[in-house]
This record gives C-alpha cells, structure tokens and sequence, in this order.
C-alpha cells in the first residue's frame, strides 16, 4: 500500500535497473527525476515513502535535493545510490540524514534486501 | 596488462545484456555532449560550469558501465573522472597534452560503444591506462598537492583530512552537539514503566567485501543515536578506517526502544545480520572488561565529542530539529522548473516494421481507391442504374399504351394474360432496381470512408516517418572535432562552417552518413584546401573554409561538402586514368572535365601522389558512392579548378514511398521518382540526331543523349527481350514516341517509352533482401491492380547507359582496326 518509491537518477539506465529490482520487490515507482530540481518538486507533488537518490546529477546534485526535502519534510526516507568515490559527499549525506546508502555498481541481491526490509519498515 | 582481447572484461554481464541497447545509445549522447563540452574547454579551460559538466558526464559514463560490467569501460571512465576532479577543484590545469590524450580516450569509448553495437568483445587500453596514471602519479609526486578525490587515494585522504576536521569542528560544535546529545538523550531516557530504560548491545555483522564500511559505521551510529543513547563502541571509532576488512561492529546503548526498532535502523544495505542482546548495566560492564585488562572505549559524558564524529552527528541531529525553512528551494527553482521533453527510446527495428505495415496500408489504399473507380462507373447516376431506369420506365408506358387498345376477344385475352406477366416483370425489375438504388447510396458512403482512410493512412505514415526524423545537428557537430584533429595534423587553418543543422533525416541514413562524410571531409582538408603559402600566392584567405550544409528540397534532402580549395585537377585525373587504363587517350579527348573529374568515383582511383596518414588510405571515394547509393541516395561533385570542389549527397527523406512516374517499356510496368523527371517529349524517329556518335535529341536548343532501355540492361532473353516486341517498337518509332528527359544534378538523358501510364506514390520493396542488387534498379513496387513494376535507379541508369556506350564504341573501333 504504502510502498510508494521515488528513484532519482540522471542516467536513464540505472533509472531503469532500480525500477526492475524495487518493482520485483513489491514497490511501486511512483516517478523518475533525472535532476536534484525534480526530485525536489517530485517529492512534494508525490509525497513517496522512499527515495533512492543519485548524487552526481545536473541542475543541482544529489546533496543539495537531499538537503532540500530534508528541510521540508524531517521524515523523509531517503537512500543515496552513488559511486565509491564520492565518499566525502556521502559522508555529507549521513549528517544530512540519508537513511543509508548504496554503492555503484551496485549487486542485485543486495539492492533486492534493502527494498525489501525497507518495505517491511513502512 | 595484455593488448589481447580480454573476454572476461569486454562483454557485458548476461544479466545485464537486456540494457545493451540502451547503454550504447545513452553513452554515445553522452559522448557527443561530452566532446562539445571539451572543445569549449579548449579555449577557455579553467571554465567551472564546463569542468563540472565534463566530471558529470565522464562519471555517468563510468556508473552506468560499471553496472554492465564492462570493466575496461570502467576502468578507463574512473581515471578519466580523477582527473577532472583534480581540474575542478583547481589542483591541475588542463593543458593541451592532456586534452589530446582525454580526447584519445573518448575516441576509445566511442569506439568500444561501437564494438558492443556489432557484438564484438572489447579491447582494454593499456596505453591510455598507462599514460594517464603515469600523470596521476607525476603530478603527486611534483606537486605533492592533495587530490580531493578519486578512490584510489580516498582512504589515505581519508586519513589525512578527518583528524584535521575534528579538531577544528570540535570546539565550535560543542554547544550545539551537547544540546543534541541531550535532547536524544532525553529522548532516549523518557522511560516510562512500560518502556524502561534498558542496557542493550547491538552486534552488527557486514557483508564480505563490504565498500565503505568506515561510511557504513558512520551511518549506523547515526541512526541509532537518533533512538539511543550509545554508551560503548567496539572497534573504536578511530580504529574503523584502518580496519582492512571490517565484519562486525558492536555497540552498546542505553534506550527505551524495543529491539525491532533498532534492528530497523541499524540494518542498512550491506549489513547481513544484527544480533541486539540486553547486556548488564554500563558500569558493570567497564568493571568487567577492565578486570580483564582489555579497555573497551567507554564513553564518558564529557568526551562524547570526540570519539563521535562530531560534525556528523552533530549537524544530523541539529538539521533534524532546526525550523524546516533552513534551506531556501524555491531560490534553486529561478532558472524554472526543469521541463525535459518526454522520450521513449524504441528499437529501430520496431519503427522499420512499422513503417513498412504502414506502407502495406497505403498500398491498400491505393487498391481501394482503384476498384472504387472501377465501380463507379457502374454506380454513376448517369451510368447503368440510369439507363435501367429509363428503360424500365419506357417499358411500363408502353404497355401502358398497348392496354389502352383493348378489346375482348380469345386472341386478346392471351395478350391481356401476356401483359399482365410483362407488368409483373416490370414491376419486379423496379423492386431490384431499388436495392440497386440502395446499393448505390452504400457504394457513395464506401467512398467517403475511403477518403477517410486515405486521410488516415497518410496521416499514419506521415507519423511514423517522424518518429523517424532526428536532426542532422549532433551528426554535424561531431566534425568539429574531426577538422580540429586533421588540420592540427596537417598544419592547415580551417574556418570549419555548419549550416542547416535542424533540417531533419531518417535516423537510419544519420548513423550510415557517418563514415561516408568523414571521407569526405578528410579528402577536402588533405586534397581540396591548398597550404597557406598557395592559398596566398592565389589571393585568397590563409585559413580555407569547409562548409557542411544541410538542406530540403522537395521530398529530398541536400548535403553539402564544399572547400574553396584548389578544386579537382583534371590533368592529374586523366594521368591517372592512363596510368590505370581505365579509359584510352582517345576517349578522354572526347570528354568535357567533368565527365572526367567523374573518375574519381572508379574503383580504387586515388590522384594522391603521397599517400598520408589523413585520406588516401586505399579506401577510395567508389566506397562512399556504394555508401550513399545504399541509401538510394546520390552523390555528385562540382569542381572549378582553383577555386573549390563541391559534393553534393541527395538523400530521400524516407526509403520507404517515392513519388514516381509510372511508364511502360515493351510488356514491362517501369517507374522513375518524379524529382528525376525534368519534362515528357513527343520525339519523331527523324529528330534523332547523332552527335558524337551518340543518338541525340535537340529540346529547346539543348542536345541530350537519347537512350535505350537496351543500352541500360542486358535482357538475357526474358520476356521483356527486344526482339519480341521488336514490331511494336519498330511501329512506335515511325511514327511520334514520348520521350521522358530524366535529369540528375549535373546529367540528363531522355528515355523513349512505350506508353505512358501516370503518377503513383510508389511503396518500394527492396529487390536486395529476395534478390541480389541490379545496377540500375532502385527496388520495385506493387500497384492498385496488384501487378508488380520496377523502379529505376536513374543515376545508375545513367552511368550504365554510358559505360555501354563507351565499350561498344571500343568494339567497333576494334572491329574496324584490323580491316583498316
């Protein structure tokens, strides 16, 4: 019911491959933002219970979207997907409040576990 | 490294095979952006929006390969994506060896983008690899500057940046994170009897081979604090990052939540399993542990601080509690909210069967459209039902007439009996002629709903052609870089000129130009534009211009190549062609200089007398005329010597309908596109002329060539051969024959005809896939009756004509030499 999703991703690629996985997983992508600008306004015509939320993006990163929907909803279950080497950005995202994070490339089952607990939580 | 094919890297993963497609199109887009970006960088290379987009679009590249699996991709992608963090943050500056070798790497990509497309493995790169780490490591050890990024040094930096951040962010953050701490704190310890406050500890195990489990730590801790009060740590904190391999974390808290709600959080990805055990109160434990001489970190209130990672957890919690209007979103939303077009990318196969069922219906229509008329003649007011009426009507006056003379008597009543049938017949035959009547009505409506599926089906395959279309500009663009690398190699200045960049072509014809024009655009660099010092001794400009156009003409679309070089030198052609023996001395005397400027179309013809690395390669401009003709395109050149040459390429807009002039030759239905048509001429057999040998037609003071569809293709006796119809011909030709005067861009001929049969859009079926290519066809097509034609390909035609003409004239010669 409940499991409302958001992915967030410029490349439409891995758009596409988180989709599958959190579709096999019981939820429902509710839209696809491919800028840290929509995923803000996104989020708040759609009100998803879980984001997923590349980092590095154009017209604004994935920090400063996460920052943004922070502020204005404190609940806001988001998960950064990012490469290994933006480690200082994702520690950024920890103090920001990121519910977790995920590293690109990122494994199939282990992406499936974390829709899936995730699922249960909500 | 080997140079070998590496199999285990180069394929895409079978998992992910299913997003081929995609990634070589997403990655080809991003390319091409890519290169535009780099060519901005040129110029001006400490440009930070263009240094941030070129890190963006090199990291999306790596992200989205490294999910394929495609490791020499990643690999490559991931120092390309160093570097330009090392631009951005402003510890290196690009300079014009690296640009080449960025530049090298992006040519690496695109043609690994290539290799996936055709399903070939990919290569690794090792020189690339090599070089760019060889600067990496270079420049570390010159400048001895730290890098901001880049994974390889990540924990060292790591290392090297954290201690410094703690000390300064330690005292100033104090305050606030002791307010925190209480606030959780508090939190944490509003016990109630329900939900007393309880000791427990959290032993997380992670995953094997776990990326960033310092980051993973970091992120657990701060969840957790956000329901407990974390009294003791194990690892140490300050131990975590040096840890080769970290398997479990253990965590004692002090929290009135149950044990689902710290599993909830603690739980993240990577994280395989969370035993929460309830342990002895705090200072027990500290007794304990310290009875066994191992001194866990035990947290004492005062030194929270420092063992947490104070600005992480101070600003989650701070942001978490701060009024919601800390971050100002709608300042980010100045430029608007971001609109993208809605696109769905389609496989091109699709839209090729699509084009074609929509074709089929056109056809159909067409099939329609001819018995319709067909019954109209039988449903016109005026036609059968008309004269049925009328006779009918006749019929009943007359008996009418008849029954007016009557008279009683036994011969009489036969008749009256006679009549009364004849009545009855009459009346029987106004009964059918009524559902005749209503057919008639069906029959108009039948119309109107043709008309409305012609207007459909052309609407339909109007459609599907657009979906088609994509502009000419990225294909175009993509030569900047190409005239950048040749004149730099040549050391020529080229004042390169894109025009026409919107104008619209099939995408299957925008991936197949590719090739073709870079061929073309090498020759016109290496050959067609002189060195600055000839340019200046003939009084033009140093730097030559090279300009590509694009423009619509009609159901076509032009290309443009044009150079104001030196032109095509027609004495360097004619040495050539001696040297090869195409063609003998006395047949080029003959020729006007464009028909011999056409040699460079003959196979293998190059006039380079020293082959460069550019252009001559051996690959000659034959190959790009079978290129272009494969599009049922045309190329043609224009060339004043000394001032510049001019290729022209004529592209349909679709490959699929050709507007086309149907006409008969002998017993065969033929047709010629209409753009080819210039004009039809009624022709007397004594109007032929010969000039040259040629039989010739004078038109409005012009002499064109006339033509033989004989001399065109060689019949083997079907039944289409001459010689059957040879009366019929033979009687054409005493009398007027229409002659139709085909043109192509520079050539014209006339082709007398049999009969002429009208304007048709034509649904070409290619003749390759069931057959094998005939010169001088451009495919063949099914008309309304069902009945099949041929169309002509009318510049091969042309060339054929020629060429026949050329080789019979040598046999002649041949003949008559030895009796001379």
């Amino acid at each position: 019911m409940n499991n409302r999703i958001l992915i967030v991703d410029d490349a439409m690629i891995m758009r596409l491959r988180i989709r599958e996985i959190a579709e096999q997983s019981g939820w429902e992508v509710v839209g696809e933002a491919a800028t840290g600008q929509q995923a803000i306004e996104m989020y708040v015509s759609l009100k998803p219970s879980l984001v997923t939320m590349d980092i590095v993006m154009p017209n604004l990163d994935g920090v400063e979207a996460l920052r943004a929907i922070r502020s204005l909803d404190a609940k806001a279950r988001i998960c950064m997907v990012s490469a290994l080497n933006q480690k200082e950005k994702l520690a950024e995202c920890i103090q920001l409040g990121a519910i977790d994070f995920i590293v690109k490339p990122f494994d199939r089952a282990r992406l499936k576990t974390f829709f899936e607990r995730q699922g249960r939580q909500t | 490294m080997s140079d070998d094919f590496d199999f285990s890297s180069g394929m895409p993963s079978d998992e992910m095979a299913q997003y081929l497609q995609m990634f070589v199109d997403e990655t080809s887009e991003q390319l091409d952006a890519l290169v535009d970006v780099l060519l901005v960088l040129e110029s001006n290379p400490s440009s930070p929006s263009e240094l941030n987009e070129s890190f963006r679009l090199i990291h999306s590249i790596k992200g989205a390969a490294a999910m394929m699996g495609l490791d020499s991709i990643t690999l490559l992608t991931h120092h390309l994506e160093n570097y330009f963090e090392r631009l951005r943050s402003g510890i290196q500056l690009l300079d014009r060896p690296m640009m080449q070798l960025i530049l090298k790497c992006v040519d690496f990509l695109r043609e690994a983008t290539v290799k996936l497309r055709d399903g070939e493995p990919l290569r690794s790169s090792p020189d690339l690899l090599d070089e760019l780490v060889n600067r990496e490591n270079s420049h570390e050890a010159s400048a001895a500057v730290e890098s901001s990024s880049g994974s390889r040094h990540s924990t060292k930096i790591a290392e090297r940046v954290e201690p410094i951040a703690v000390e300064e962010t330690a005292v100033e953050e104090t305050a606030v994170e002791e307010t925190a701490v209480q606030e959780t704190a508090v939190e944490a310890s509003q016990a109630t009897p329900s939900n007393p406050l309880v000791d427990k500890r959290l032993i997380v195990y992670f995953d094997r081979k776990l990326e960033l489990p310092e980051l993973k730590a970091e992120l657990i801790l701060a969840r957790v604090r956000e329901l407990a009060e974390i009294t003791r740590l194990s690892p140490a904190i300050q131990d975590i990052a040096s840890i080769v391999e970290l398997r479990t974390l253990q965590i004692w808290v002090r929290t009135v939540r149950s044990d689902s709600e710290l599993r909830a959080v603690s739980e993240v990805v990577g994280v395989e399993l969370v035993e929460i055990d309830a342990v002895e109160s705090e200072s027990s434990v500290l007794v304990a542990t310290d009875a066994v001489g191992l001194p866990p970190t035990v947290l004492a209130p005062g030194l929270r601080n420092e063992i947490s990672m104070p600005p992480v957890a101070a600003n989650a919690i701070t942001a978490a509690t701060e009024p919601v209007s800390s971050v100002d979103v709608p300042a980010h939303s100045s430029d608007g909210p971001s609109k993208m077009a809605e696109t769905v990318r389609v496989d091109i196969q699709r839209l090729d069967k699509l084009m074609n069922l929509a074709g089929e219906l056109v056809v159909n229509r067409a099939r329609f459209v001819q018995v319709a008329q067909q019954m109209s003649e039988t449903f016109k007011k005026s036609g059968l039902l008309g004269s049925l009426r009328d006779l009918c009507d006749q019929l009943q006056e007359n008996l009418l007439e008849d029954s007016k003379t009557t008279a009683i008597t036994q011969d009489q009543v036969v008749k009256a009996e006679k009549r009364l049938e004849l009545q009855m017949g009459i009346n029987t035959l106004q009964q059918q002629l009524q559902v005749l009547e209503h057919g008639r009505r069906s029959f108009l409506q039948l119309n109107e709903a043709i008309d409305q599926f012609s207007r459909v089906s052309d609407g339909l395959q109007r459609g599907v052609l657009d979906t088609r279309m994509v502009p000419v500009g990225p294909l175009f663009n993509r030569f900047k870089r190409t005239v950048r690398d040749i004149s730099g190699e040549l050391n020529k200045s080229v004042n390169f000129v894109i025009h026409g960049e919107k104008t619209e072509l099939d995408k299957r014809m925008i991936d197949a130009l590719g090739d073709p024009l870079v061929h073309l655009v090498r020759n016109a660099i290496d050959h067609g534009l002189e060195s600055e010092d000839v340019r200046k001794s003939r009084g033009k400009p140093e730097a030559g211009t090279l300009t590509l156009e694009a423009v619509h003409s009609g159901n076509n679309v032009l290309i443009y190549v044009r150079d104001d070089g030196g032109g095509i030198n027609v004495e360097k052609i004619k040495k050539r062609v001696l040297e090869r023996g195409i063609a003998t001395s006395s047949e080029l005397e003959n020729m006007s200089d464009h028909e011999i400027s056409q040699f460079i179309w003959s196979p293998g013809f190059s006039t380079a007398e020293v082959v460069s690395g550019i252009s001559g390669r051996g690959v000659g401009m034959d190959i790009v005329k079978t290129r272009i003709r494969e599009l049922s395109g045309t190329i043609e050149v224009h060339s004043v010597f000394g001032q510049g040459t001019t290729f022209v390429i004529r592209l349909p807009l679709t490959l699929a309908i050709i507007r086309s002039l149907l006409f008969q030759l002998n017993e065969g239905m033929f047709a010629a596109p209409i753009e080819n048509v210039r004009e039809i001429v009624s022709v007397r057999d004594r109007d032929i002329i010969s000039v040259h040998g040629r039989n010739s037609i004078e038109v409005r003071g012009e002499f064109i060539p006339l033509i033989d569809i004989e001399d065109v293709f060689d019949w083997h006796k079907t039944r289409y051969a001459y010689e059957v119809n040879q009366s019929d011909v033979a009687a054409n030709e005493s009398d007027n024959s229409s002659v139709i005067i085909l043109s192509t861009i520079n050539k014209k001929m006339g082709l007398s005809v049999s009969a002429l049969r009208g304007c048709e859009n034509l649904v070409v079926k290619s003749l390759d896939e069931n057959f094998t290519h005939i010169q001088g066809l451009a495919g063949a097509s099914i008309l309304g009756d069902g009945s099949v034609c041929l169309l002509l390909d009318i510049v091969s035609c042309v060339d054929l004509a020629q060429e026949r003409l050329r080789d019979r004239k040598r046999i002649t010669r041949k003949r008559v030499q030895p009796s001379s």
